[in-house]
């Protein structure tokens, strides 16, 4: 148990409650949901272990599913898959292989595109099934591409302007 | 010998994550409602003394709407009494009261503590549990109609399945034509929701009540949920009716859960009738 840990357990705490108390309340309405959780998972460190990732997601999935009460699983299922795949997504978008092991993937590590690629990729591949398993039919295909569509942009948008205020405001105090 | 470490580390990472995706989905699809509820049902308890602070926290903030529904709920109850008042005896007998003048359904009052809309199938917690005798399949309403039904209680949580749940439906009438059909939402806009199985003869009027039809005894019947907003014939000769809902399922705080005092009674006689 290092201190690495308990940053993230307080980062877990934070966006759960976030989630649950900002997010949940703003009723954006049918289509659009705002996953802001995703962030915890997608901006671990580049070199962190994937069985610790993949626990830490199953972790995140339950505790959310128990939260918005409903069908236990529904989180836990596409998030424990997001981050079995995530090295490979990070491979994919970022080319050079001099990172450090405790760097996260951020604005300050990797270009914008490489960046929001990589979010929106995991945010679509998340999303999309999340909303399969809450529709559980395919019926409504429409609404649900629709609502795949919108929530991603959402979402992307989201942790990338978290990203730039954040980031941006520490890097602007430091200069 | 590294390409083997490799492998095998490659392998382990596999074997966590089919593992932990089993549990997932076992949690997901093995069990049917009920079991997963009965699990669900104790840690509501301790999320509804998590919730419960935030929730008196943020219910300030509110309370300037809230003071207006009850003066509207006020105003309206005291035109009832005093339209009741001049036709005692006569009307009132056939819906609230049975022959020996004893009231048929008595109201269990609650307050939402959490509530969801963007879902497919949403869910409503409630501050009211056994300990004020909530039971389960008991219907919840407000003054703007139908709210849900309680599917899970404990000593002093109740867990309700929203009218905004895909997955629930229940029966209501047309007031002015007076057929009857299921009223299911169908997971695209909070403010509708879906009444099918009305013969196509029947004279459908954009704008006209929808009212519950009290056939289950879940509700009270003549409870007006919303009014007609577009029909369209469907799968032969039914139409599909879009409703506007009356009620603001984003907006609602107070509730009361529907007790309906022959339900026993009146179950056992169906199992009769089988």
């Amino acid at each position: 148990m290092n201190r690495h840990f308990f940053q993230l357990l307080t980062l877990f705490i934070l966006l759960v409650f976030f989630q649950k108390f900002v997010i949940d309340k703003l009723s954006l309405g049918t289509y659009i949901s705002l996953e802001v959780y995703l962030m915890f998972i997608l901006l671990l460190p580049f070199k962190y272990s994937t069985i610790k990732s993949m626990l830490w997601a199953f972790a995140l999935g339950l505790t959310i599913d128990l939260c918005s009460f409903g069908v236990l699983g529904l989180h836990t299922i596409p998030l424990v898959g997001l981050a079995y795949l995530r090295p490979q997504l990070l491979k994919m978008v970022s080319a050079t292989n001099n990172i450090e092991s405790i760097q996260a993937p951020s604005i300050k590590t990797l270009d914008f595109r490489p960046l929001l690629t990589y979010i929106t990729l995991s945010a679509f591949g998340f999303l999309t099934i999340l909303f399969c398993l809450d529709n559980f039919s395919f019926h409504n295909l429409s609404q649900l591409f629709l609502r795949i569509l919108l929530s991603t942009i959402v979402t992307t948008l989201f942790i990338v302007v978290i990203q730039y205020a954040f980031i941006g405001l520490r890097q602007n105090k430091k200069a | 010998m590294n390409h083997l470490f490799s492998y095998l580390s490659g392998i382990r990472v596999l074997v966590v994550f089919i593992v932990l995706e089993i549990i997932a989905i076992v949690l997901f699809a093995g069990n049917s409602y009920y079991q997963q509820s009965t699990i669900l049902k104790n840690i509501h308890v301790v999320w509804g003394t998590v919730v419960r602070p935030v929730h008196s926290l943020t219910q300030y903030f509110s309370l300037g709407a809230v003071n207006r529904q009850l003066a509207e709920e006020n105003n309206r109850l005291r035109n009832e009494l005093e339209y009741l008042r001049g036709s005692v005896d006569t009307t009132i007998a056939t819906v609230v009261y049975d022959k020996e003048h004893r009231p048929v359904y008595s109201y269990i009052p609650a307050e939402i503590i959490d509530n969801s809309v963007n879902k497919q199938q949403n869910y409503i917690l409630l501050n009211a549990g056994s300990e004020q005798g909530v039971k389960p399949e008991m219907g919840v309403i407000t003054e703007q109609g139908v709210v849900g039904i309680v599917t899970d209680v404990s000593q002093h949580y109740a867990f309700v399945k929203s009218i905004l749940n895909t997955e629930w439906k229940f029966n209501v009438r047309l007031n002015s034509v007076g057929d009857f059909g299921p009223m299911q939402w169908d997971g695209i806009n909070y403010t509708k929701s879906i009444l099918s199985d009305i013969p196509q003869h029947s004279n459908v009027v954009k704008g006209d009540t929808v009212v519950t039809s009290g056939y289950s005894r879940i509700f009270p019947q003549g409870i007006p949920i919303g009014v007609v907003d577009t029909a369209v014939v469907k799968r032969g000769n039914f139409y599909e009716i879009k409703v506007n809902l009356f009620i603001d399922m984003r907006k609602i705080q107070y509730v009361s859960i529907v007790n309906s005092i022959y339900r026993n009674e009146l179950d056992s006689l169906k199992i009769l009738e089988r």
